[in-house]
């Protein structure tokens, strides 16, 4: 029986590694989409009032589309991270953790 | 419409709000006897599912402000109050990217437990604390000013009846229910002002054919396009996404919010959370966007200005037209239920900075008895629950609408960045980690004083120091600079020796 329970050795891992590597970048990259889209639509509301009286459909301007779009965006992307998370990580997680030996 | 019964005794509404207040005290009563051990006090023995505490979670964030001044802002500006919300929510994809499961993970009962967690506890802890308990008073204190505004303007009780009113129940919900009892009273109320607003924001669409195009219509011809375009909060952008980016990364280093992550077993359900959090906010905000534009057309700016200057009486003014005494009384009731959610939850944080971090963990240097930090928990709360009520009192009428703004900007200076270079980054000191703290801190507090919100809105100056209203973008941005330059002239061995084992426990949990 060769148990990794030692926190260096599990950290020195090749799969803790991955997953680590994985979750950091997939959390950077929805962090910046995110707050790049906040940024985005607040220019959009500064400069382009033209843009935003256009009518989409039945009264509604494409203004009120993009604030409650941004909403909507704002939980889909938690719903990817969710998504991938339960999925994904979770799996390595629980690979990582058996191979220490650990209880599941 | 030309009369209302806002700000008269309404028995609808005040047998709404009895009945409230004595359905939440026996659970209070019941969570008394699950609150014996520091466990259960400060984490509801982390017995709380995730979607309990994502209806928890998006209580602190659904507070009478946003629900009432929100709507407000709507009825009377029109577009502008979409920005602003937008603002509030996308601050919770950035908590579950970054903070929720390492928090959950590394942490037992605050922040400063993972900040702490290899850098030396004492400097540590206390700076934390004090970032943690600042951060709580700002906001405790606009809410209570706010709740004494409102409830007299609901039921035209008098301003310090209403304060000593709140402030009582408050304290009893969490000295005598701990965690368990500050949720189940976040959840409850949760639960109620979903159900209010989405039942208000039918039935206004019920009169427009059930179609939003109609009711935008409607405000159009009334108040013409400009009402559905961006006005003054634009006007300068940089001053809109400064306060955009302290919403959004101070949602990340709010005590009460952070404390709730601990509620739940695990990370997995840390995450969950924040999820339906993010749906029910979401939802919520769109929500307070059709009372605002029905506000408009069916009540009518002027009506809803003549209520009260900043338009906070619009939801209920519409409540009034379209559901009578009845449902304006239910309304009234959910808000000031909503005040006491709150409040409650403030007050759960600041005790537990003080009892736990500062009294277990640096004054016992973390070898107090479970029962001695227990009773400072205790003492704690009554303490700032009284400091809320007394600090409620001295600053009525006093403008402190700058001072939700001015606590998420400490969040975003003072808490966040810490606690994110402490998670990431290998080389992280602790001096680094207390010279951002106090320059995240001092930064938001000196730059808040010379900006307009300050300096001449209150101080009546003519003209502003700091240019923006908000000093999260500098604050913040100083804050990280300041700790990483500190880190880069000095080391911390302990700190880097732990690193490997704290990046371990942040994924896969406790073993």
């Amino acid at each position: 029986m060769n148990k990794k329970s030692n926190p260096q050795d599990i950290f020195q891992s090749q799969e803790f590694q991955e997953l680590f590597h994985k979750r950091k970048i997939l959390s950077f990259i929805l962090t910046f989409f995110i707050v790049g889209i906040y940024v985005v639509y607040i220019l959009i509301d500064a400069f382009d009032r033209q843009a935003l009286a256009i009518k989409i459909s039945g009264g509604i301007t494409l203004g009120i589309y993009l604030g409650i779009g941004v909403i909507i965006i704002g939980w889909i992307t938690t719903g990817v991270y969710i998504l991938w998370a339960n999925n994904k990580y979770d799996a390595s997680i629980n690979q990582v953790r058996k191979s220490i030996g650990d209880d599941l | 419409m030309n009369s209302t019964s806002i700000g008269q005794v309404n028995v609808v509404s005040i047998s709404f709000f009895f009945l409230f207040v004595a359905i939440t005290l026996m659970i209070t009563f019941w969570a008394a006897k699950k609150s014996k051990t520091t466990s259960e006090f400060y984490a509801a023995g982390h017995g709380i599912t995730g979607f309990q505490n994502g209806l928890a979670l998006s209580g602190d964030f659904m507070s009478a402000a946003s629900f009432l001044g929100i709507a407000g802002m709507v009825a009377l500006n029109g577009y502008d109050g979409l920005i602003y919300s937008v603002g509030w929510l996308v601050g919770w994809p950035v908590v579950l990217f970054l903070i929720a499961e390492p928090l959950r993970n590394l942490g037992k009962y605050t922040y400063a437990d993972v900040v702490a967690y290899r850098l030396s506890k004492k400097p540590v802890r206390s700076t934390a604390a004090v970032g943690s308990i600042v951060t709580v008073l700002f906001y405790l204190l606009a809410q209570m000013v706010g709740a004494g505004t409102l409830i007299k303007l609901l039921f035209g009780l008098p301003y310090e009846v209403a304060i000593i009113l709140v402030g009582t129940i408050m304290i009893a919900y969490v000295l005598i229910g701990g965690m368990l009892a500050t949720t189940w009273v976040q959840i409850i109320k949760a639960t109620l002002l979903l159900g209010g607003a989405t039942v208000l924001a039918l039935w206004t669409l019920a009169h427009y054919g059930f179609h939003f195009g109609n009711l935008i219509a409607a405000a159009e011809n009334k108040y013409t396009i400009d009402f559905l375009l961006p006005g003054g909060l634009v006007k300068n952008p940089l001053d809109t996404i400064s306060l955009g980016l302290a919403l959004m990364f101070g949602t990340s280093g709010l005590p009460h919010i952070l404390m709730r992550f601990y509620t739940v077993p695990n990370a997995k359900e840390a995450r969950k959370s924040v999820f339906y959090a993010t749906g029910f906010i979401g939802f919520f905000y769109i929500l307070t966007f059709i009372l605002g534009f029905g506000a408009a057309v069916v009540v009518g700016k002027d009506v809803v200005q003549a209520v009260d200057k900043g338009g906070n009486m619009a939801a209920l003014l519409l409540a009034e037209v379209l559901g009578g005494q009845l449902f304006l009384g239910y309304l009234a009731a959910v808000a000031f239920a909503t005040i006491l959610a709150v409040v409650a939850g403030l007050t759960l944080a600041g005790a537990s900075a003080v009892s736990h971090d500062l009294y277990a963990g640096v004054f016992r240097r973390g070898e107090s008895k479970e029962n001695d930090e227990l009773r400072v928990a205790k003492i704690s709360t009554l303490s700032l629950g009284v400091i809320a009520i007394i600090l409620g009192i001295l600053f009525k009428g006093q403008n402190i609408a700058f001072m939700v703004g001015l606590a998420f900007a400490i969040a975003a200076s003072a808490n966040f960045p810490a606690l994110l270079m402490s998670i990431l980054w290998k080389k992280f000191t602790t001096i680094g980690a207390v010279a951002s703290m106090i320059t995240g801190l001092g930064l938001a507090l000196i730059l808040i004083v010379f900006s307009p919100t300050v300096w001449v809105d209150v101080l009546h100056h003519s003209q502003a120091i700091f240019p923006l209203k908000n000093p999260g973008l500098f604050s913040m941005t100083g804050a990280f600079l300041v700790g990483i330059f500190v880190s880069f002239f000095t080391h911390d061995p302990q700190a880097e020796e732990k690193f490997n084992e704290e990046t371990v426990r942040s994924c896969i949990g406790e073993r």
